[in-house]
């Protein structure tokens, strides 16, 4: 009779498992779906921005302009985005595996973290990467100003020559099932020029290279909350997807483990009749 | 003639779009500049302040951040007029 006891605790305990990733399946199912759509409102100030850079970069001379002019590359920053919570599959540990990839190539004296969420802060700090500054405890509340903070301080870095080229690396949003790992760089930025005679006869104020001058940031700004944005949106699908696993697993365990358990059932029920009839046979014998 | 025009302000979080507008003015690095229909092909730095935006009879006004202001005329009337604002926050002010 214990083993019928022990098997109906397991039977509770997994289905309420089952209810708990079920309703964090659909939490997580809500997030990605206000994520999207404050990627889809960040888009047009994101392009009208580009655009306006492409325009006017033309016009201008480069070399005085910092955040686009190119240097030789002896230090470099990586900015690593990943979650502060785990059950989400491999999205993580994908993240981490390309940045140790990457830092084992450029050297790791050679490179300087920005960790975006603790999962990310944690495994560098641990095993002694030089970690410049890490940023977790937003993704909650996430604003644009927590953005707009985290590019000012590698804005800072690249203008003060501490490095010389910052590359992020974060999970892009493609589907709800699939995410396209990404690594892209930042700092210097490139820009397609985009050269069109009407842009001479604008007038500026103050002048076009103040004007590019204050453009930039604003464009790393919004690209850094548009990257938070997609790696925002592919953690909770991937958590989406891991707890809709989990929930399709428990479903399987349940089943089986009732199986045993009318099984178990059934024999005891047998042996309790074999008994009975056991005993009448000896009465009447 | 119509002397009306279109006016974007967005902001990487949420944006306002106005169709007939009359007269905008904003917070530009050397002071306060209006824009009416017409205006020369311009793009001006903001910095915060103020600013107010007239349709018909109604004034709103938004508190803002600094910016860049796009002002795109065209001298012939089929293509309206078209101003941008892109600024990283701005709020409605309460009458």
């Amino acid at each position: 009779m214990a083993n019928l006891k022990s098997l109906q605790e397991r039977i509770k305990s997994v289905s309420s498992i089952q209810q708990v990733t079920k309703a964090m399946k659909m939490v997580a199912a809500a997030k990605v779906k206000k994520a999207q759509d404050k990627m889809e409102i960040s888009r047009p100030y994101s392009k009208n921005t580009q655009d306006m850079i492409c325009r006017i970069l033309p016009q201008v001379s480069n070399d005085n302009i910092a955040l686009v002019s190119k240097r030789k590359v002896s230090k470099t920053a990586l900015i690593i985005i990943t979650s502060d919570r785990g059950f989400a599959g491999s999205f993580n540990s994908s993240v981490i595996r390309l940045a140790e990839k990457e830092i084992e190539k450029l050297g790791k004296d050679k490179v300087q973290l920005f960790c975006l969420g603790k999962k990310s802060s944690e495994y560098f700090s641990k095993r002694n990467y030089n970690v410049v500054q890490s940023f977790y405890d937003f993704w909650k509340d996430m604003t644009f100003d927590t953005a707009s903070d985290i590019a000012e301080t590698f804005i800072a870095a690249f203008k003060n020559h501490e490095v010389d080229e910052v590359n992020v690396i974060y999970n892009r949003f493609k589907t709800l099932a699939s995410q396209d790992l990404m690594m892209e760089k930042v700092l210097p930025i490139d820009f397609t020029e985009d050269y069109n005679p009407k842009d001479y006869n604008y007038d500026y104020e103050p002048n076009k290279e103040s004007i590019v001058k204050s453009l930039l940031p604003k464009h790393l700004k919004v690209q850094m909350w548009q990257q938070m944005l997609e790696s925002y949106s592919s953690e909770e699908a991937a958590r989406m997807i891991a707890m809709d696993n989990a929930t399709e697993n428990a479903k399987e365990i349940i089943k089986e483990l009732k199986l045993e358990f009318n099984k178990a059932r059934q024999a005891a029920i047998t042996t309790e009749m074999l008994e009975i009839v056991g005993g009448a046979e000896a009465l009447v014998d | 003639m119509n002397k009306v025009f279109s006016l974007d302000i967005v902001t990487p979080t949420h944006s306002f779009s106005f169709d007939d507008v009359t007269y905008v003015k904003c917070p530009g690095t050397e002071g306060y500049f209006g824009i009416m229909k017409n205006h020369t092909n311009s793009i001006l730095n903001l910095k915060e302040g103020v600013i107010s935006v007239k349709t018909g009879e109604k004034e709103i006004k938004f508190s803002c951040s600094a910016g860049i202001a796009d002002i795109n005329s065209d001298s012939t009337d089929d293509i309206p007029d078209k101003v941008l604002l892109l600024v990283e926050n701005a709020q409605e002010l309460e009458k």
